[in-house]
C-alpha cells in the first residue's frame, strides 16, 4: 500500500514525481517501488516523457487531487508532439495515453535521434537553484526536455545535460533530480536572440492548452498564412516553393539543428504530410505567425483563391472583358479564362445562375481561332506539368489537358493544333511508370531512407508486374546508382 | 486539501486541571446488586478492578510531557522545506552515501519508575487522550501519520531487531509493507537506519520505547541507544524511553546519554491523601457478600504490604476478594488480605519495602572487640536481662533489635 506520495510541482514531469516518491518512501531498492507502482511488473522501465501502465492503487494516488487529463496535458510531453496531428491521430494518441497503453508511440511524431545521438535528461542551473530555494529540492521540468532547443527561455541560458539517458534500452530506475543536479552550478548565458525566440515559441507549444478535438489541418493553416505572402501568386493558387525555401534557409542559416534541407520538405509541411512540431514552428516564426495564432489555428472564412475568384467573377459580371480583368488584376489571361471560362464554355457564374454568356452570337464558331487560343493554354499547362518536380508526374494525354482546362469533353479532339501539341509528349505506359518510379525513388533517398519496394508501391500506386515492365526504361530518368537500387528493391520481392 | 503545514491544527486541544483529571479517570460501572449474584458472576465482575484508573500527579505530568513532545514533533514535520531536505539526506543514508542531519533532534526524554507504579497505564491513557486513537491524514503531501507508536526494547538490545519492530508497528497501523520488504531485501543496519528514519519522518509523531532497562544488561545496549540518537537526528521525531530505575545507571555513564535521558522519575506512592482516596475507591468495588469497611487500619495495612505500588494494591484487593468468594468467607478484612499477601504475593515479599521501615534481618558481622566487662546480668529498669530477651525473640520470632529497643536504649550504627 502506498502511504506516502509527494505532490506534483508546476511543469514537473510525472516521471520526476514518481522518482521523488521513491526517494522519500523509505524503501531500500527500486524493485520494492515497482510492486507498488506497476502491479508487480518488475521489468517495467519508467517512461520519462509519458506514462506507464500503473497499478490501480498508484493511479488513484497520482490522480488523487487531479485528473488523468491534467496529468497528460501538464506533466507529460504529449501536447508538444500531438499538437499538429490530425484530429483522428491526436485522439487516438490521447486515448492510448489515458488507457496507459503503449500505442501512442505509433501515432505521435517523435523524431528519431539524429545520427543515433543519445538524449539526456536536462536541467537549467538557475531553475534548479530557484526550485531549491522555493521547494527545498530540484525536480525535472518538462520545458527542459524539448529536444529541439537547448535554451532555458526563462533565464536565457543553456541547458545542462545530466548523465541520465532517455531511452527504453537503459536499465530500469527512477532517478531524482535532487541527487543528480549539481549545487551552485554556473549557468552559461545565451546571446543568440533567434535561439531564445525559438525556445519561447516551442515551450508555448508544450504548455498551451490543447484541444484534442481541434480539426484544422496544420497544412491548411500554414497555407492560409502563406497565401498572403510574396510566395504565392496573386490569386493564391500557386506557390513559389523555390523562393520560399531559399528565403527560409537564409533566415535560419545560423541555426545548426534546422533539419530542413530540401524544398520538398517544406512542401510536405504545407500539405500536412510532414508533421514535426519544431519544423512547423520554424516555418511559423519565419512567416511571422505568432504562437497564439499557431495554437488557435483559425482559418479565414474564405481562402485567398476563393476570394480572388469571386473578385474576378464580380468584375466579369460588371461587364469587363477577360483581357481587361487580366490587366486590372495583373494576372495572366489564361488565369481569367480558368475562372470565368472562354467564350465557348460556361463560366462558374453562368453555371450557377444558368444565364447565357454575354456577347454570344448565332454565328458559327471560329474553330481555327479557338484552336490558336487554346494552343497557348495547352502549352502553358504542359510546361507547368513538366516543370513541377515535387508532385507525382502525370501522363500527358488529351483527356488530362482537356480536364485541366475545364473544356467540354472531346473538345481537344477537334482542335488539331492542340492535339498535335499534346501528341508530341506521348509516352508509353512503361515509360511513364519508369518516370514515376524514379521520381518516387529520388524522394525516398531525400528522406535518407532505404529504397524498398513497398515504399515505391505506396507512393506511386504501381503494381509490381507493371514495375517490372518499366525496368528497361528506368535509366532514362535516373542515374545508374538509383536504377540499381530500384532493381534491387524489385529483386527482393520477385 | 489539508496541507502538512496545518498539521498542528489536527491535534486535539490540550487539557489541563480538572478537565484532564476527569478525562483520564476511568471508573468501570458497578452495580451493588452484584453481591447477590452467584460466585461465577462475581468472580468475572471482580476483574473490573484492573480497569479502574484514577489519575495521579504522575499521570498529569506524563500527559503534559507526551503532548508537548508530540506537538514539537509535528511542528518539525510541518516545516516542509526542512523535511524535504532531510528526506534527501535519509535517501543518501539508505544508499550508503555521505549524509548530514538537517532537521535536528527533537524531544528525547525518559520516564523512569519502579515496576508497577502505573507508568505504562498512564502513558497509554495519555496517548489515547492525545491522539483520540486516530491516524492523521494529510493531502499535501499525501501521507498518514501515526501520532504515537509504542515498541518494546528487545531483550538482547538488537539494533536490527528494534528497527524491524518499528517497521512492523507502522505496518500494523497503516497496512503498509515496510517490514516485509525490508526483510526480503536483507538490508544492512546502516541502510535500515536510513529507511526507518525516512519512515519515521513520514509516518511517526512520537516513538515510545518501553522496557528500556533491557539495554543495561546487554552488550548491544550502547549501540541501541546510539542508534536511537541517530534516529532522532535523522527523523526529527520525539522519543520517550520508559523503564525502571536500573536504567538510570546506564544513562549516567556518558554526557551524551545523560542529555538524551532527562525526564520524569517516579517512586512508589507516599502514604498520602491520593493513596487513601484510591484505596477507598478500590474498596468500594465490593464483590463479597459482606460489607467492606474501608478503615484507616486496612488502608494502612495495604500501604505497608504494597510499598505504595498501585499494581500490588489492586492485586491484593482483587485476590483477597477472590479468596473470600472461593473459600466462602465473603469477608474482605485484614485476614483475607493477609491470606492473599502470603499465598499470592509471596514472590514479592523480598521487594516490598514500606516507608515505615521493617528492617530485614541482615546478617550481622561478628564484633569481636566488644567485650562484656562482667558477665553478671545486665540490669534494666524493668529488671529484664538480655539472655531472656534473646530467648523470647527466638521463641516468639520477634526481631531482637526491636525487643531490645523497648527495654534499653539502642543506637544503630551503619557499617
Amino acid at each position: 500500500m502506498i502511504t506516502y506520495f509527494p505532490s506534483i510541482y508546476p511543469d514537473e514531469l510525472l516521471y520526476s514525481q514518481l522518482a521523488r516518491y521513491y526517494q522519500k518512501s523509505g524503501y531500500t531498492s527500486y524493485s520494492q517501488i515497482v510492486e507498488n507502482l506497476y502491479d508487480k511488473e518488475k521489468r517495467i522501465r519508467p517512461n520519462i516523457e509519458f506514462v506507464n501502465k500503473f497499478s490501480t492503487e498508484a493511479l488513484q494516488i497520482i490522480t488523487r487531487n487531479t485528473t488523468m487529463h491534467d496529468v497528460i496535458m501538464n506533466h507529460t510531453m504529449f501536447p508538444y508532439y500531438a499538437r499538429f496531428l490530425n484530429k483522428k491521430q491526436r485522439i487516438n494518441a490521447y486515448n492510448s495515453l489515458e488507457s496507459m497503453s503503449n500505442d501512442y508511440y505509433r501515432v505521435l511524431t517523435i523524431p528519431k535521434n539524429i545520427n543515433n545521438e543519445k538524449r539526456y535528461l536536462r536541467y537549467c542551473p538557475l531553475c534548479a537553484e530557484q526550485d531549491r530555494s522555493k521547494y527545498g529540492e530540484a525536480y525535472w521540468h518538462r520545458i527542459h526536455q524539448i529536444n529541439d532547443t537547448d535554451i532555458c527561455y526563462i533565464h536565457e541560458c543553456y541547458l545542462e545535460n545530466t548523465n541520465i539517458i532517455i531511452s527504453s534500452a537503459e536499465s530500469a530506475n527512477l532517478i531524482v533530480a535532487e541527487e543528480v543536479i549539481e549545487q551552485n552550478k554556473n549557468a552559461v548565458t545565451c546571446n543568440d536572440s533567434l535561439k531564445i525566440q525559438i525556445s519561447k515559441y516551442l515551450i508555448k507549444m508544450l504548455q498551451a492548452n490543447l484541444d484534442i478535438n481541434i480539426d484544422t489541418s496544420i497544412g491548411k493553416f500554414i497555407n492560409s498564412k502563406l497565401e498572403n505572402t510574396k510566395y504565392y501568386t496573386v490569386r493564391g493558387g500557386r506557390k513559389d516553393i523555390s523562393s520560399f525555401y531559399s528565403d527560409f534557409m537564409d533566415y535560419y542559416k545560423n541555426l545548426k539543428n534546422n533539419r530542413i534541407s530540401e524544398a520538398w520538405q517544406l512542401s510536405r509541411i504545407i500539405e500536412s504530410r510532414r508533421i514535426n512540431t519544431f519544423e512547423i514552428c520554424l516555418l511559423a516564426i519565419f512567416l511571422g505567425i505568432s504562437s497564439d495564432e499557431l495554437i488557435e489555428m483559425k482559418l479565414p472564412k474564405v481562402s485567398k483563391a476563393e476570394a480572388f475568384d469571386n473578385k474576378v467573377i464580380k468584375l466579369y459580371e460588371q461587364g469587363l472583358t477577360r483581357k481587361e480583368i487580366a490587366k486590372q488584376l495583373n494576372i495572366s489571361y489564361p488565369s481569367v479564362v480558368a475562372i470565368v471560362g472562354n467564350r465557348y464554355t460556361k463560366s462558374k457564374t453562368e453555371k450557377k445562375n444558368n444565364k447565357s454568356l454575354k456577347n454570344t452570337t448565332s454565328r458559327k464558331p471560329n474553330w481555327e481561332q479557338t484552336d490558336n487560343e487554346t494552343l497557348i493554354l495547352v502549352k502553358q499547362i504542359i510546361k507547368q506539368l513538366q516543370e513541377d518536380k515535387e508532385l507525382k508526374p502525370k501522363k500527358i494525354t488529351i483527356s488530362l489537358i482537356n480536364k485541366m482546362l475545364n473544356l467540354p469533353n472531346g473538345r481537344l479532339e477537334i482542335l488539331p493544333k492542340c492535339k498535335r501539341e499534346i501528341e508530341k509528349y506521348y509516352e508509353s505506359y512503361e515509360v511513364y511508370w519508369a518516370k514515376v518510379i524514379i521520381w518516387a525513388a529520388k524522394n525516398i533517398l531525400k528522406d535518407e531512407e532505404k529504397i524498398l519496394w513497398y515504399k515505391i508501391r505506396i507512393t506511386t500506386g504501381i503494381h509490381k508486374e507493371n514495375a517490372i515492365k518499366a525496368i528497361p526504361h528506368l535509366s532514362q530518368f535516373g542515374d545508374n546508382d538509383i536504377v540499381e537500387k530500384v532493381k534491387n528493391a524489385l529483386k527482393n520481392v520477385t | 486539501m489539508n496541507k502538512i503545514e496545518d498539521i498542528i491544527n489536527s491535534m486535539p486541544k490540550m487539557k489541563t486541571g480538572e478537565e484532564l483529571k476527569l478525562a483520564m479517570t476511568n471508573l468501570p460501572e458497578y452495580n451493588p446488586d452484584i453481591i447477590n449474584k452467584n460466585e461465577a458472576h462475581r468472580l468475572i465482575a471482580l476483574s473490573n478492578l484492573y480497569d479502574i484508573y484514577i489519575p495521579s500527579q504522575m499521570s498529569l505530568e506524563i500527559y503534559n510531557k507526551l503532548y508537548l513532545a508530540l506537538l514539537r514533533s509535528l511542528q518539525k514535520k510541518s516545516m516542509r522545506k526542512i523535511v524535504i531536505q532531510q528526506q534527501s539526506q535519509n535517501y543518501k543514508a539508505i544508499n550508503k552515501i555521505e549524509f548530514n542531519s538537517v532537521i535536528g533532534g527533537s524531544d528525547s526524554f525518559t520516564i523512569i519508575g519502579v515496576s508497577g507504579i502505573g507508568k505504562s497505564t498512564a502513558i497509554n491513557n495519555a496517548i489515547s487522550l492525545i491522539t483520540e486513537n486516530h491516524i492523521i491524514e494529510v493531502d499535501d503531501p499525501y501521507t498518514k501519520i501515526i501520532p504515537c507508536i509504542v515498541v518494546q526494547c528487545p531483550f538482547d538490545s538488537s539494533v536490527k531487531g528494534f528497527l524491524l519492530e518499528i517497521l512492523r508497528k507502522v505496518d500494523e497501523h497503516l497496512e503498509s509493507n515496510y517490514y516485509e520488504k525490508s526483510l526480503r531485501t536483507r538490508a544492512t543496519i546502516d541502510a535500515l537506519i536510513g529507511a526507518v528514519s525516512q519512515v519515521a519522518l513520514n509516518h511517526i509523531g512520537m516513538l515510545i520505547v518501553d522496557e528500556i532497562q533491557n539495554v543495561v544488561n546487554s552488550k548491544n545496549g550502547k549501540s541501541l541507544v546510539g542508534m536511537l540518537t541517530q534516529l532522532i537526528n535523522n527523523s526529527g521525531i520525539s522519543i520517550c524511553m520508559v523503564g525502571t530505575p536500573e536504567s538510570t545507571v546506564f544513562f549516567e555513564q556518558a554526557m551524551q546519554l545523560a542529555r538524551r535521558s532527562l525526564g520524569l522519575s517516579y517512586n512508589a506512592l507516599e502514604y498520602d491523601n491520593y493513596f487513601k482516596e484510591m484505596c477507598e475507591v478500590l474498596l468500594s468495588y465490593q464483590y463479597v457478600k459482606n460489607d467492606i469497611n474501608p478503615t484507616e487500619s486496612i488502608i494502612n495495612w495495604l500501604y505497608q504490604h504494597s510499598s505504595g505500588i498501585i499494581s500490588i494494591v489492586i492485586s491484593l484487593i482483587h485476590d483477597a476478594q477472590e479468596i473470600a468468594i472461593l473459600t466462602g468467607k465473603e469477608f474482605l478484612n485484614i485476614e483475607t488480605l493477609n491470606e492473599a499477601y502470603q499465598n499470592r504475593l509471596s514472590l514479592l515479599h523480598n521487594y516490598i519495602q514500606p516507608t515505615i521501615k521493617q528492617n530485614k534481618s541482615k546478617p550481622k558481622k561478628k564484633i569481636n572487640n566488644i567485650k562484656i566487662e562482667n558477665h553478671k546480668k545486665f540490669q534494666t529498669d524493668d529488671n529484664c536481662n538480655i539472655t531472656e530477651l534473646v530467648a523470647i525473640s527466638k521463641n516468639e520470632n520477634i526481631d531482637i533489635v526491636q525487643l531490645l529497643k523497648k527495654n534499653v536504649i539502642v543506637i544503630e550504627v551503619k557499617i
